[in-house]
């Protein structure tokens, strides 16, 4: 059992969505940073469906009521254990009574990794909700779903699931080596991103490039549009949540007007409504919208944009289908050797 | 060692993608290749010269402990996702503290301090392949 003793706002429960109710009009929620989410999972031994508590506004503060192994992944901020520091993507066991606060302070961190925006915050057993609709995501639309249909208060108890004893009696002394837990090598490292590099030269460093496919309407865009929504470092506007991301930049515009009907949209659809400025519709999105659409971020950086802070940069770097597909096997070949590292592990400390 | 102590080194190195291992002490190298079949285990006695490791000179100075590394990997003095090493030169450390780590494929694994104390001088340059037992750090412990 934890307790929240202060959550920022919009803490949520997430585990990796909701999938197959999209045709009921019912959108997919789950984590921003599906990689974030499946790293801790695979770090503390819980299955991949398992929730986690995604945690975008900081200080957030917690304490273990039980002892429990817990892991804190994605974005590094000052995550400490009763004031001894806890290196990001890491896991390490928690006393009773411990108490875990994410100060929001910002570490050193080295330039490829950048800050991150969302936090996550894993228990062995993951956090025991009701399934709804097969999914334990907080669902802030329909509220339901995740804790009560709603974000973490202070004074919520959140259960942890069933999961493999904690070695031992409640109490046993630990190994100095239990004790330290492990961390796992970050996705920003593991996975660099692409370069975007073009006639203007290469995009700042501080730029995050996502690879994006065209869509639908891509072809009904003009000339110049299509070059600057390439060549465009677009800012995440101050109106970006987990329901998309607005971004500020150059107008784009269309050959001619268009007329379309509402269709059925993902998370990464980019559309461009009649101002111009795109939206990039992330796991709140609704189920279906009628602006044009010009390009779909693909699935393997989608973790990439859940995790750009807003005010923070993007480029868009054109990919094939083929590609596509190619960087996700690349995050799931990653997955794996996490997978396989960490069984060997436990393999040998049992 | 045991047969299965080897079983797991190997599916270590299989994971790391790391070709050879080689665990030597005065008497013998045992050295764990890669082969098309699988690993293998290499058994030499060492030729070394009797005398080679003379006895460290009794000082005056209590000698620094050292932390040495407990699995075959790549010593990181700080976290890869931060700019700054775990613990500097001069930083005071408890036992226990994690003062660097080793990383294995994707998996980063603590270095603790066998001791409280100072940190002293890093043994091997960051980023450096290390074998099991290399010691990494030392610790001036107590007494200053």
């Amino acid at each position: 059992l934890i307790e929240i003793l202060s959550a920022g706002a919009l803490s949520t429960v997430q585990d990796l969505g909701r999938e197959g109710y999209l045709r009921f009009g019912v959108g997919s929620a789950g984590a921003m940073d599906q990689l974030a989410l499946r790293v801790g999972n695979l770090m503390l031994g819980n299955p991949d469906d398992a929730a986690a508590i995604e945690i975008p506004v900081f200080p957030f503060r917690l304490r273990f009521l039980d002892d429990l192994d817990f892991a804190v992944t994605g974005a590094d901020r000052g995550a400490e254990l009763d004031g001894q520091p806890v290196l990001p993507w890491w896991t390490r066991p928690a006393r009773a009574g411990q108490v875990l606060t994410l100060s929001g302070n910002r570490a050193e961190v080295g330039a490829e990794v950048g800050a991150g925006a969302r936090c996550y915050l894993l228990l062995a057993g993951g956090v025991d909700v009701p399934l709804v609709m097969g999914s334990r995501s907080t669902q802030l639309r329909g509220q339901f779903g995740g804790h009560q249909g709603r974000a973490l208060a202070r004074g919520d108890l959140l259960a942890a699931g069933a999961a493999r004893a904690f070695d031992g009696a409640p109490g046993a002394a630990l190994s100095a080596r239990r004790r330290a837990g492990f961390g796992i090598e970050p996705p920003a490292l593991a996975l660099p991103a692409v370069a975007c590099i073009d006639a203007t030269g290469p995009a700042s460093r501080h730029a995050t490039a996502l690879r994006v496919l065209p869509a639908a309407e891509y072809p009904a865009f003009d000339d110049q549009s299509l070059q600057l929504f390439w060549s465009t470092e677009w800012k995440i506007g101050a109106q970006s949540d987990r329901y998309g991301y607005r971004l500020a930049g150059p107008a784009l515009s269309l050959k001619h007007p268009l007329e379309t009907r509402s269709h059925g949209i993902v998370p990464g659809v980019i559309q461009v409504p009649h101002g111009g400025q795109p939206i990039v519709q992330m796991r709140d999105a609704q189920p279906s919208g009628g602006y044009p659409k010009i390009g779909t971020v693909i699935e393997a950086d989608l973790w990439r944009l859940g995790q750009a802070p807003t005010g923070s940069r993007i480029r868009f770097a054109p990919t094939s289908y083929d590609d596509a597909l190619a960087a996700l096997d690349a995050v799931q070949a990653y997955l794996d050797k996490v997978r396989q590292l960490v069984a060997l592990r436990r393999h040998g400390q049992a | 060692m045991t047969l299965d102590d080897w079983r797991q080194i190997a599916g270590w190195l299989q994971a790391a993608d790391i070709d050879c291992i080689e665990i030597a002490n005065r008497d013998r190298q045992l050295r764990m290749v890669r082969r098309p079949a699988g690993y293998m285990i290499e058994d030499r006695a060492m030729a070394h010269a009797p005398g080679a490791l003379a006895p460290a000179k009794a000082g005056v100075r209590r000698p620094p402990v050292v932390a040495m590394a407990h699995s075959v990997g790549i010593f990181l003095a700080g976290h890869p996702a931060r700019s700054s090493a775990l613990a500097a030169t001069g930083a005071r450390v408890q036992q226990g503290d994690v003062i660097a780590l080793l990383k294995i494929g994707h998996l980063l694994e603590p270095v603790l301090a066998p001791a409280g104390g100072m940190i002293g001088r890093l043994l091997v340059a960051g980023d450096s392949l290390v074998g099991y037992g290399t010691g990494l750090l030392e610790i001036q412990s107590g007494g200053t």
